[in-house]
């Protein structure tokens, strides 16, 4: 699975894209965000970091009584005073187990958000300067003439060069003891922070110690939600795939609408028949309401009535016995008795008939055959099943 | 968009899953009352079919010759005796003796009581024997 980590360009609008397989950095490039699409593979990881200085982070504790809401409410109300903007146009991240949250304008999150979810990815918005956790609390890295700083507190910042000394200058005033592990040979870092320990580690070091973490416990920005394009893009499917994809969907909604339609035909033809016995017994005859009711109206105006009905049952087991065999059939529908004369029957084709007879159940009432070693005659009495 | 899809997608499935039962139902409703006009007009047929042969024989046995003649079976006689309606064919196979059968049960819904049927190695003889009340 490949992994992804992006950062935004200090310099201009674009993106840089840092493409890793098995923590081996396989490509980097600076794209256009509208390009992130393409160059992200789907079912990758992707890790966004968000610039330090577009978050704050704060300390904050989850009660286990309270939900994520009611403690996004309690949080939001006691930090109003911190915040810049107003409170509901804030994203809010909240990492548990470093009890911090992070703050971030939803103007700057939800694009990114909804860029991240279209790459069908397991995605994440980090502020930048947790990269430097794994190095220390309190580091700094350079990074193509970007600085980013990480805080004890959990708080980061980032900054330009253009803007560095003056930065630091603030920093020195507020927090003096101040002492980053540096990842930078830049001079003015070296002489402001003068007895802070140097370190070699890079960038793409960072992004191995985080690639290690299964599961990272900075706070994440990143909302996954339900979206055509990023399940299309999940499945990966070809264009053959999607178009089988496609008929089947279409065979899904149309094959119930024409059983239903078929259902409806097949009940107005059954509806018609009524209508057409009715009338084909009385030519008068106006309206099917209730056709039972009505049929039993016309029954009791009837002398008695015998049924008619035909059982063919007894054809059945007629064809089963191969009558060419047979001399004389004979069938009595009233006692489902049948006869059955053979006459000169080779014994083979009399053992398929006995076997057949065995088989559909069929009950000897008589059997006056006479078997030699190579034939039979005589007559036979059998009655047949009705179901 | 893809939670109003979805949305769309169960609000049809439960259409289709609703629809489907009820139309079931009215379909088993009318099959069933189908039927049971079915046998009721038969039995009235078959009354009909009693009181014409009692009152007017060569008209039915005139229908039944028609009957034969249209598939192709030979009708060798017909009478009527003390049994009923006595029919004597000259089939080539059993599942023409059994379209006649059914054609007669459709057209008079006269009572079969028996079926003789005796196979030679020229031709095969079939006698039903039609009740008579």
């Amino acid at each position: 699975m490949k992994t992804y980590f992006i950062h935004s360009c200090k310099s201009n609008e674009n993106i840089e894209v840092y493409e890793y397989l098995n923590s081996q950095l396989l490509d980097t490039s600076e794209i256009d965000s509208d390009q992130l699409l393409q160059a992200i593979e789907p079912n990758s990881i992707v890790n966004y970091l968000l610039p330090s200085d577009r978050c704050i982070v704060l300390n904050g504790k989850k009660n286990e009584s309270e939900t994520e809401e009611v403690f996004k409410a309690r949080f939001l109300m006691e930090h109003e005073h911190e915040l810049i903007d107003d409170v509901s146009s804030n994203s809010f991240a909240y990492s548990d187990e470093m009890e911090l949250v992070a703050l971030a304008a939803t103007d700057v999150i939800r694009p990114i958000n909804d860029l991240l979810n279209q790459c069908a990815s397991d995605a994440r918005i980090i502020p930048e300067h947790f990269l430097l956790h794994s190095i220390a609390d309190n580091a700094c890295i350079e990074h193509r003439e970007h600085f980013v700083l990480s805080f004890s507190d959990g708080s980061g910042f980032c900054t330009n060069e253009a803007n560095l000394e003056s930065y630091l200058t603030v920093l020195n005033r507020k927090h003096p003891d101040y002492k980053p592990h540096l990842l930078s040979k830049n001079k003015i870092l070296q002489n402001t922070f003068s007895n802070s320990v140097e370190d070699n580690a890079s960038l793409f070091d960072l992004h191995g110690h985080l690639m290690s973490e299964s599961q990272p416990v900075f706070p994440n920005f990143f909302r996954g939600y339900f979206s055509i394009k990023s399940i299309f893009r999940k499945l990966d499917l070809t264009r053959n795939q999607i178009g089988i994809s496609a008929i089947f969907l279409a065979l899904m909604i149309a094959l119930p609408i024409i059983n239903l339609s078929l259902m409806d035909s097949y009940e107005r033809q059954y509806r018609q028949k009524i209508n057409q016995t009715f009338l084909s017994i009385n030519p008068n005859f106006r309206r099917v309401i209730n056709p039972r009711a009505q049929m039993d109206e016309l029954l009791r105006n009837q002398p008695s009535l015998q049924t008619g009905s035909i059982d063919l049952n007894a054809f059945a087991y007629l064809r089963a016995l191969d009558l060419e065999n047979i001399t004389r059939t004979s069938i009595d529908f009233e006692t489902t008795i049948m006869l059955l004369e053979l006459n000169d029957l080779p014994q083979i084709k009399y053992a398929l008939i006995e076997r057949l007879i065995e088989e559909s159940g069929m009950m000897i009432i008589s059997d006056e055959l006479v078997k030699t070693d190579s034939s039979v005659s005589g007559v036979i009495q059998l009655r047949y099943s009705f179901e | 968009m893809a939670s109003i899809l979805l949305l769309f997608f169960i609000s049809v499935s439960h259409w289709i899953i609703s629809q489907t039962t009820s139309s079931k139902s009215k379909l088993l409703s009318a099959k069933t009352d189908y039927e049971y006009v079915y046998e009721g007009a038969l039995l009235i047929l078959g009354r009909t079919s009693e009181d014409l042969l009692q009152n007017n024989p060569n008209e039915v046995f005139d229908s039944i010759r028609s009957l034969s003649s249209e598939q192709s079976i030979l009708l060798m006689d017909i009478r009527l005796n003390d049994e009923g309606m006595v029919i004597d064919l000259g089939i080539e196979s059993l599942d023409q003796i059994i379209k006649f059968i059914e054609s007669m049960h459709s057209s008079f819904a006269f009572n079969l009581i028996e079926l003789s049927l005796i196979s030679s190695d020229e031709q095969k003889t079939v006698t039903l024997i039609y009740s008579s009340n």
